[in-house]
């Protein structure tokens, strides 16, 4: 079942102290997996003796809250993305408040738009009536603006 | 110093108190410290044989551990910890390769690695004639030689077939033992 010779370790741990038996000597001569491993065995030793470390290892508790802190980020994360995407439909519905509402109305806002021109502004001066403008256009301009301006709030908050 | 891939004293001993049944509770911070402190040095070391680099190892280090603890790894299965970090770590210290070679901060970073040695003389450099091997067969020449792993283990940790390592594996001490003729150092011959 094992693909390895039996002998590998034997063999590594003989030539890592030099104490060679008859039988693994014998082995030696005839397994090529043996020799291969005996060849580098001595400066695998030697390297894994040369201690490279010059600073001590990050302190266990440190990893420890480390990656308690990484845990709880990546749970906020996921607490956190649905409500990105109830963000983005949020600002989907607030535009497209606002464009349904100008097309609704856009006579009057258009017309609201010119009253600024001093023309507009001396006709009603001279007590010419502005058009009539339904409650309901108010209202949705109210509650556009409430959401708008609290979806910006929100915007800016998260980011901080 | 060798380490066999062998198991903490206390894990063994909890496993054995237990008779060997697997409880369901995620490791503590204790546990994590015991264990922690008994494969955090051989793991650093195989990561630094591999990268050359000691700030590296020391990140790669951490997030083998971070990977560690969010896979909330059951206390019981022990070799099954020890084999998850050394393969974690190995698949991190492969993708330090591949990202290292995107950014072109090393060239040929698939053959050879940075090595920031420490500051003193060495009779030998060690790691400069190990370095010119490339990341696996450092990999399975310091799980092999060093953490004294089975084939399957290394398998494991390498995500090869545990077959396909003995033939690996002799590429690679013919590799290291060509490197090593190279520099002067060897191979040895057996008496
Ligand atoms: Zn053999």
């Amino acid at each position: 079942m094992n693909d390895h010779c039996r002998y590998e370790h034997d063999v590594m741990h003989a030539a890592r102290e030099s104490r060679w038996t008859e039988v693994l000597q014998g082995h030696l001569a005839s397994c090529e997996d043996c020799q291969a491993a005996a060849a580098v065995t001595g400066f695998m030793e030697n390297l894994s003796e040369d201690n490279a470390r010059v600073r001590p290892l990050p302190s266990a508790s440190a990893v420890w809250l480390k990656a308690q802190l990484l845990r709880d980020t990546l749970a906020a994360e996921r607490v956190a993305r649905p409500f990105t995407v109830f963000q983005w439909l949020a600002y989907f519905v607030v535009a497209s408040g606002w464009a349904g509402l100008m097309t609704w109305k856009w006579d009057v806002v258009r017309q609201w738009m010119l009253s600024f021109t001093p023309a507009h502004v001396i006709q009603s001066a001279s007590g010419l009536t502005a058009p009539s403008i339904p409650l309901a256009f108010y209202a949705g301009i109210v509650v556009l603006a409430s959401l708008t301006m609290f979806l910006a709030l929100h915007t800016i908050l998260a980011e901080e | 110093m060798i380490n066999a891939m062998a198991l903490p004293g206390h894990l063994m001993a909890s496993r054995e108190a237990s008779g060997g049944r697997a409880p369901q509770k995620p490791m503590n911070e204790a546990q994590f410290e015991a264990f922690y402190r008994s494969t955090a040095g051989s793991l650093w070391s195989y990561i630094y044989r591999l990268t050359g680099n000691a700030a590296a190892s020391d990140d790669l280090l951490q997030k083998t551990f971070f990977r560690f603890l969010r896979a909330n790894p059951n206390v019981e299965s022990d070799e099954h910890m020890r084999r998850y970090l050394f393969r974690t770590a190995t698949n991190l210290a492969m993708d330090h390769f591949r990202e290292a070679k995107r950014e072109r901060v090393e060239e040929q970073a698939a053959a050879t690695i940075t090595v920031d040695y420490p500051a003193r003389e060495l009779k030998h450099d060690f790691q400069r004639v190990f370095s010119e091997l490339k990341p696996q067969e450092r990999a399975l020449l310091w799980l092999a030689h060093v953490e004294e792993a089975s084939h399957d283990e290394i398998g494991q940790a390498l995500g090869v077939k545990s077959k396909s390592v003995r033939v690996l594996l002799f590429r690679a001490r013919r590799r290291l033992a060509d490197v090593l003729k190279n520099h002067g150092l060897g191979p040895e011959v057996v008496r």
